[in-house]
């Protein structure tokens, strides 16, 4: 159930407050801030970016609709030569439809194995744990070289990649672990496809039923660097996590140690890793807007094309203006390696050279 | 000695400002005006900030010309403005069947997306081929537009503030501006 609280003051062109959401049956309450979400003349809007407030952490994208509508006719008499003078009193009317299903929130799709400190306190202890946890993770270079050069070894992930690289829609691989406190035994699910699209969803999960999934592998049939859904659609909600009481400290660093978006293209293998907690849990939670974001990467990318006189319709150069644009988004938060398919040990870091302004790739250790 | 500074200034001035493409000798399109023309990225980011446009240019490109631009979806209402970035390329790959090439480019435009997060389309007449594609519920339309005799294309993007129109009316503009190119 969705309960608004407008702020005291508004609009009716505006709403601005908060929006509670509750989970029937489970007593579970959402309350989130909305703020600059002007309702404008446009019939049909999307909300988005409605950021948390406080609760459990759900965070929602949905629709409005607002319509005008007919409330009272009222007719005076203007006079018995004028008869009388009508017309409507409105009301515009907003309501929300489309929310999508509340998210399943990590952990709590399947049986509960660890239900998780009980005791406020101790909770509240479990949350100021995973979040210095998340505001202590960075990763270096070097570390997400490695993390790719693990994932390069991978015989089934190896052979899956062999599997998917030539297929001219997208398949994706899901790499999950049968212990969710390590990464020591890995597993690489069959490869699926959609039947309604070229393009694949990818759908994050972490409890006993679907999986502990550490992250996905997936072909871009027309040889493109990542995108921003690839960076940002594979992964859970780092937040959520840290919200999560079923979620244990050690689950929360096992997953952002070792979270890898994987995309194959045409030969390049991209490993796409964390490097920077509080920032990608930021962007995750509320930065993160598909149009907008996409603009931005193709603005990026087209520029780059441009400014160095490049062709996309080769495939180097439009790989290279692919990656000049996703780092450019959100290379202080995520680190991407690059290595050719079949290589194990040969990982390079991508980076923006500061001086050229070009992509430079590194093997610094 | 001050005189000879000065020249040195203006001429210098005068270098940067040319630095952009002159895209107006390569195509002509009437929404495209020279004295429309953004040729600074002062002048760029003053125009973006003014029009809540954004994000923000970081650096002046070469080879691409930046006009202030002007659309009324419908004849009544008020003039929307935008921003749009265009660049001419020569051909660099032949000539290639242009169904694959133009397909090629919308797939590259893409990205993750589904069919159901776009909106696509290729145009094809005596004066053009094109295509374009907005990314549903944003502010850009971006597109290729290439030459029928020789393949030399244009791309760019054109942007305008966050719900200034709707995704019909971005596809509408993207339909009108492209078919009113013609090459030179």
């Amino acid at each position: 159930m969705y309960t608004m609280l407008p702020d005291s003051g508004q609009q009716n062109s505006n709403f601005k407050g908060k929006l509670l959401v509750e989970k029937y049956f489970e007593g579970k309450v959402a309350q989130m801030k909305i703020d600059d979400k002007i309702i404008n003349d446009r019939k049909k809007r999307e909300v988005y970016n409605i950021k948390k407030h406080s609760g459990s952490g759900i965070k929602a994208v949905r629709q409005q609709i607002c319509e005008v509508v007919n409330i009272t006719k009222i007719c005076i008499d203007a006079g018995a030569d004028q008869g009388p003078t009508c017309y409507y009193e409105t009301e515009e009317l907003c309501y929300t439809i489309d929310l999508p299903d509340l998210p399943q929130l990590p952990g709590t799709g399947g049986p509960v194995t660890n239900p998780g400190p009980t005791d406020e306190q101790e909770q509240e202890n479990l949350r100021e744990a995973k979040d210095l946890e998340v505001h202590n993770y960075r990763k270096n270079d070097c570390d997400a070289i490695l993390l790719a050069q693990r994932r390069a070894k991978l015989t089934d992930l190896k052979t899956a990649i062999e599997r998917i690289k030539d297929k001219n829609i997208e398949y994706i691989n899901v790499i999950r672990t049968s212990n969710k406190n390590n990464s020591s035994s890995l597993i690489i699910d069959y490869e699926y496809s959609n039947q309604n699209s070229k393009r694949v969803t990818a759908t994050p999960h972490w409890n006993a039923t679907n999986g502990y999934i550490l992250g996905f592998s997936h072909n871009h049939p027309e040889g493109s660097a990542p995108s921003p859904t690839d960076v940002f659609n594979t992964s859970l909600n780092i937040l959520e996590m840290v919200h999560n009481n079923n979620i244990t400290r050690s689950e929360l660093a096992n997953y952002m140690n070792n979270f890898t978006s994987i995309v194959v293209s045409k030969g390049s293998v991209y490993t796409i890793s964390i490097k920077n907690g509080v920032g990608y849990m930021g962007v995750k939670d509320s930065g993160f807007y598909r149009p907008i974001d996409h603009s931005k990467y193709s603005k990026l990318a087209s520029d780059y094309i441009t400014k160095n006189n490049l062709d996309e319709e080769i495939l180097a150069d439009r790989q290279e203006a692919g990656e000049y644009a996703i780092l450019k988004l959100y290379g202080d938060i995520i680190n991407i390696t690059k290595h050719n398919i079949g290589e194990e040990s040969n990982s390079q870091i991508l980076k923006i050279d500061n001086s050229t302004k070009k992509v430079e790739k590194e093997k610094p250790c | 000695m001050k005189k000879l500074l000065i020249v040195i200034v203006i001429l210098g001035l005068n270098l940067v400002c040319n630095a952009q493409q002159n895209i107006l000798s390569k195509i002509s399109n009437p929404y495209l005006l020279s004295a429309n023309s953004l040729s600074t990225l002062a002048s760029i980011n003053d125009y973006r900030n003014n029009n809540n446009i954004y994000p923000l240019e970081t650096e002046l490109i070469n080879n691409k010309t930046v006009f202030k631009i002007s659309y009324k979806p419908t004849s009544t209402s008020p003039a929307k403005l935008g921003i749009i970035d265009i660049s001419f390329q020569l051909n660099q790959s032949g000539i290639k069947p242009i169904d694959e090439r133009l397909n090629f480019y919308l797939e590259i435009l893409q990205l993750d997306n589904h069919d159901s997060d776009v909106v696509k389309e290729t145009i094809k007449s005596s004066t053009v081929n094109a295509c374009y594609l907005i990314y549903k519920g944003g502010t850009s339309v971006f597109f290729y537009i290439f030459s029928p005799t020789n393949q030399n294309k244009i791309r760019g993007s054109i942007e305008f503030k966050y719900g200034e129109l709707t995704d019909l009316q971005l596809q509408a503009f993207a339909k009108d501006f492209i078919t009113k190119t013609v090459f030179k």
